[in-house]
């Protein structure tokens, strides 16, 4: 029995997923910093620094999430060997990696620069963090707080909240840090007075640590009440507990003060307490050996395994054949399997999973089903067959085709209830690989990607946000080159059939990410960089086969229509909205088997919601225009053109609000859907489908968090754009702030609408919930 | 400014409170009954309208010992609709549930505000026993605070951002 009990003790652990991420995210940023840091400083930024580091990472999530965080309501041993390792153990640690340089080190240098530079050039935040690190603040801030929590009201007060005990945990580890910080001076921080000083220091803290213990240990009686009520384990009474939390923190304490006081004696009273200064100097030395390579931007075609794939002359081929064939399994399941949609394919695959994937995918890592594109083998076989001769007319070279071909898809998809009617999906698979055919087959160039597929607009508008872009490495071997092969291909390969030739292609609009340019340049000379991903719509430079952003009304109405669609298709689904629409069309008369006249009243509702939400903005951009007056000089269309662009940030996030909660609501269905259409082929090897579901993958509360988080970065980065935008065309600060103020108002009430809908309960199409 | 600090630190540890999955959360029974003593968990707490884990833990009356492997059944019901049993729920408890593996545990949903009674049924071997208790559970408030916290964030974020412009701006000027 005892060793059950043990064993279970021992498998008390935890898994805090929100701490936990936050610990692996600072963890990569330290190391990648440490990394970069070492190549200049070596002696300085040695392994153990980093050991160290995460090292404390790895003790404080230890704390959190091992048996020491389930056991401290039952054992106060336990909850002291918990807070002894948040005060005396992580700090340290943490200090010992020297982390401010490699963590700013790890950010990009324009965020460093211009994000964080103001506040550490700021002379008030330079007095803040003087007074929090000076050695006195620091001794005080650290026993008070250790005193104070220990006294038997606040610490009760802690354990019955739990809101509380983490502020009571994020107190010792804050002050903590603070009178660490003198003891172990980071670098690059300076000594501040005699380091003969810290011996006083130490022994004063270590003084106050034994008092608190000798309390505990030599009470007569139990000092906090809660313990003497819970349940006892191992046989331990609540009065030898205390006895043994009171002589843990006295000795082990107590070491942890005195092993580093007799370091610093030692150091001090020993001759090579001068090698610091030839670490320096050392360090000085090389620091000048910084080269150009090492300055070089992050190249996703540079990285061993996924740039190889991405180069490799059947890389984009293998993808698109593996679409190609889901496509088909798509569409044999939607006419040949179950009618209902949450058990076929057509009405799993498409709705919940690939447009979740496809949009985080596209704010991830970019435009990633274009390249994968299932539709791009149809267009091969058209080329094939050498009838196309035809340019496209230069009357449709523009998006508004795309653009109306995307707002009659958003249409169809609630008219004809896609989602519920697996047939109806394959169909309209079906359409759109005929229409790639017919149009690829007669038009030269890539023709149906670049002006017609609203999927593919859909996803050139999008990434326009995504952190990586294909450009030319070197700007000077452009200029050398004569062939231009990234456009005008050559006998082993095609160029670019969206017209994007790579020394002017500024951004992602139309690319598809088709690598072709990549292995058609003779010079290596394209890669795939990571960068910030508001650069795209921020600047406005002329565009190769596109122009500049500021000039192009189609792009700006495709911008809006992606933007306008997240709402309008989010709010569709939502209780209220549905009820109305439901108690709409019942007043309608019904026509077996297309009540046509309810598809023309959802096409009216649809386009009075769109226009209606037009409206707002384009009130907002009169009003900005008319407030800017001769202050500032954006025409009309300049205005309207990139601040639509602007909400971009604001529509993604809503599209990955939503399409995120139909992923982790119905993140396990495709499984028994699989087996299902297994089944439905004939294929008796898999096992029959089991439809008992599982909960969703996050709770209610953790999903409704991430939704408005994803909303909230959307917001701040629009209303991010709009300023920089704003004060690019109004240098004078509060000018810019009349310009942007009407049409951030717009974006405002876009933002509450948003809200609003997320609120609301939505329907679950396509998936079997769970009871 | 001040106010708005306030405001945003009362929802942040609002947040926090909610946000933490307790190793069992707080005592509502600690009672012998038969062979067994048992002790009754709850989480959150208060108690509020929406879903709540329930965790137990049962120890030899005599010895002290815990026991991992009695069978645990937890039934609730609203003490206002007792008569026609309106959300009335049983829960059978399980070792998995709970991170403190000492405790067995299972989640309950109260529907409603207002007084419930707890019904606490365990087996083992032999050996039965019965315990109940009531509890009172409160509107919901969890959910509002979280919404207002993001709703505020971007304030938040904004009110740091014009700080960081002001700054530059005047060491643009000196």
């Amino acid at each position: 029995m005892a060793d059950s009990v043990s064993q279970a003790v021992w498998s008390s652990w935890t898994f805090p997923f929100w701490a936990s991420a936050g610990l692996i995210a600072v963890g990569l940023l330290y190391l990648r910093g440490w990394r970069k840091i070492r190549r200049t400083r070596p002696q300085l930024f040695p392994g153990w620094r980093a050991g160290c580091f995460l090292g404390g990472l790895l003790s404080l999530w230890i704390a959190i999430a091992s048996p020491l965080d389930t056991l401290d309501g039952l054992l106060l041993v336990a909850h002291m060997t918990q807070h002894l390792i948040l005060m005396s153990v992580v700090p340290p640690l943490l200090l010992l990696g020297a982390p401010a340089v490699p963590l700013l080190r790890a950010l990009p240098r324009s965020a460093l620069r211009d994000g964080l530079g103001p506040f550490f050039r700021a002379p008030l935040l330079h007095g803040v963090f003087r007074l929090l690190t000076h050695p006195v603040f620091a001794w005080l801030a650290m026993n008070i707080s250790y005193l104070a929590w220990h006294v038997p009201a606040p610490y009760e007060f802690a354990l019955r909240s739990p809101g509380w005990h983490e502020v009571e945990h994020a107190c010792f580890l804050g002050t903590s840090l603070l009178f660490w910080f003198p003891v172990i001076q980071p670098w690059p921080s300076v000594q501040r007075g005699s380091r003969w000083a810290m011996l006083p220091y130490l022994v004063g803290a270590d003084l106050v640590n034994t008092a608190l213990a000798a309390s505990l240990t030599f009470s007569p009686r139990v000092l906090y009440p809660s313990y003497a009520v819970v349940p006892r384990i191992f046989g331990m009474s609540a009065l030898a507990d205390q006895e043994a939390a009171g002589a843990l923190m006295w000795v082990v304490g107590s070491i942890f003060f005195l092993v580093p006081l007799v370091m610093i004696a030692t150091h001090l009273l020993s001759p090579q307490s001068q090698r610091a200064v030839a670490i320096t100097a050392t360090a000085k030395v090389s620091q000048r050996t910084v080269t150009a390579q090492q300055r070089q931007r992050f190249d996703l075609l540079r990285l061993p395994l996924v740039g190889a794939l991405l180069r490799a002359r059947y890389g984009r081929m293998l993808l698109q054949s593996a679409a190609f064939v889901i496509a088909v399994l798509v569409i044999a399941d939607g006419f040949l399997g179950k009618p209902m949609a949450a058990m076929n394919l057509a009405g799993v695959l498409p709705w919940t999973y690939l447009r979740a994937f496809g949009v985080i995918a596209l704010l991830v890592l970019g435009n990633m089903f274009c390249m994968s594109c299932p539709f791009m083998l149809p267009r091969e076989l058209g080329h094939r067959l050498g009838w196309a001769r035809f340019k496209w007319p230069r009357w449709l070279r523009s998006k508004w085709v795309a653009v109306a071909l995307m707002i009659l898809f958003f249409w169809s998809y609630e008219a004809f209830a896609f989602w519920d009617h697996p047939a109806r999906t394959a169909w309209l698979l079906i359409a759109y690989f005929g229409a790639a055919f017919v149009v690829d087959t007669f038009f030269r160039g890539a023709s149906f990607c670049k002006y017609v597929c609203p999927l593919g607009q859909f996803n050139f508008a999008a990434s326009l946000l995504s952190p990586f872009t294909l450009e030319a490495r070197s700007q000077a071997t452009c200029e050398r080159c004569t062939t231009h092969d990234c456009i005008a291909g050559n006998t082993q390969q095609r160029g670019c059939e969206l017209q994007l030739y790579m020394p002017q292609k500024a951004g992602n609009m139309d690319c598809t990410l088709c690598m072709d340019c990549v292995k058609a340049c003779p010079h290596d000379n394209i890669g795939l960089f990571a960068v910030s991903p508001v650069r795209d719509v921020l600047r406005d430079p002329v565009r190769s086969s596109i122009g500049r952003f500021s000039t192009r009304i189609d792009i700006a109405a495709l911008s809006l229509v992606v933007v306008l669609s997240a709402f309008a298709n989010a709010a569709l689904m939502v209780a209220p909205v549905a009820a109305r629409l439901t108690a709409l069309s019942e007043l309608l008369p019904k026509h077996e088997p297309l009540p046509l006249l309810g598809f023309v009243a959802l096409g009216a509702l649809l386009a009075l919601v769109a226009a209606s939400l037009f409206a707002v903005e384009f009130v907002g951009l009169l009003l900005s225009r008319l407030v800017a007056g001769k202050h500032a000089n954006p025409l009309g269309r300049e205005l309207f053109c990139r601040f639509s662009q602007a909400l971009l940030p604001l529509g993604m996030a809503m599209w990955a609000a939503h399409l995120l909660f139909h992923l982790f609501t119905g993140w396990d269905t495709l499984g028994p859907v699989i087996h299902q259409a297994g089944g439905d082929f004939g294929w008796h090897s898999l096992p029959p489908a089991h439809w008992a579901m599982a909960l969703p993958l996050l709770s209610a509360n953790d999903m409704l968090s991430l939704q408005l988080l994803l909303l909230d970065a959307g917001v701040l980065l629009t209303l991010y754009l709009g300023w920089r935008m704003a004060r690019q065309w109004a240098p004078h600060a509060g000018r810019a702030v009349l310009l942007l103020l009407p049409w951030a108002t717009t974006v405002a009430l876009a933002y509450a609408a948003g809200v609003w809908i997320l609120l609301q309960p939505m329907e679950m199409r396509g998936v079997i919930m769970n009871s | 400014m001040k106010g708005f600090c306030r405001v945003a630190a009362v929802l942040a540890l609002g947040m926090w409170a909610t946000a933490v999955r307790g190793d069992g959360g707080t005592m509502l029974l600690h009672q012998d009954a038969g062979p067994f003593t048992i002790t009754l968990f709850a989480a959150p707490q208060p108690l509020q309208v929406g879903a709540a884990d329930l965790s137990v833990m049962v120890q030899d009356r005599g010895s002290g010992a815990v026991l991992l492997d009695p069978a645990i059944e937890v039934s609730i019901a609203p003490e206002a609709a007792a008569s026609h049993q309106t959300g009335q729920q049983t829960v059978r408890l399980a070792t998995g549930q709970a991170s403190n593996r000492l405790l067995q545990a299972g989640a309950v949903d109260f529907s409603q505000a207002g007084k419930w009674r707890l019904t606490l049924i365990v087996h083992r071997g032999d050996d039965t026993a019965r315990l109940e208790t009531e509890c009172i559970v409160q509107p919901n408030a969890g959910r509002s605070r979280l919404v207002w916290f993001y709703v505020l964030l971007p304030l938040g974020v904004i009110l740091v951002f014009i700080f960081h412009q002001r700054l530059k701006l005047s060491q643009e000027f000196k």
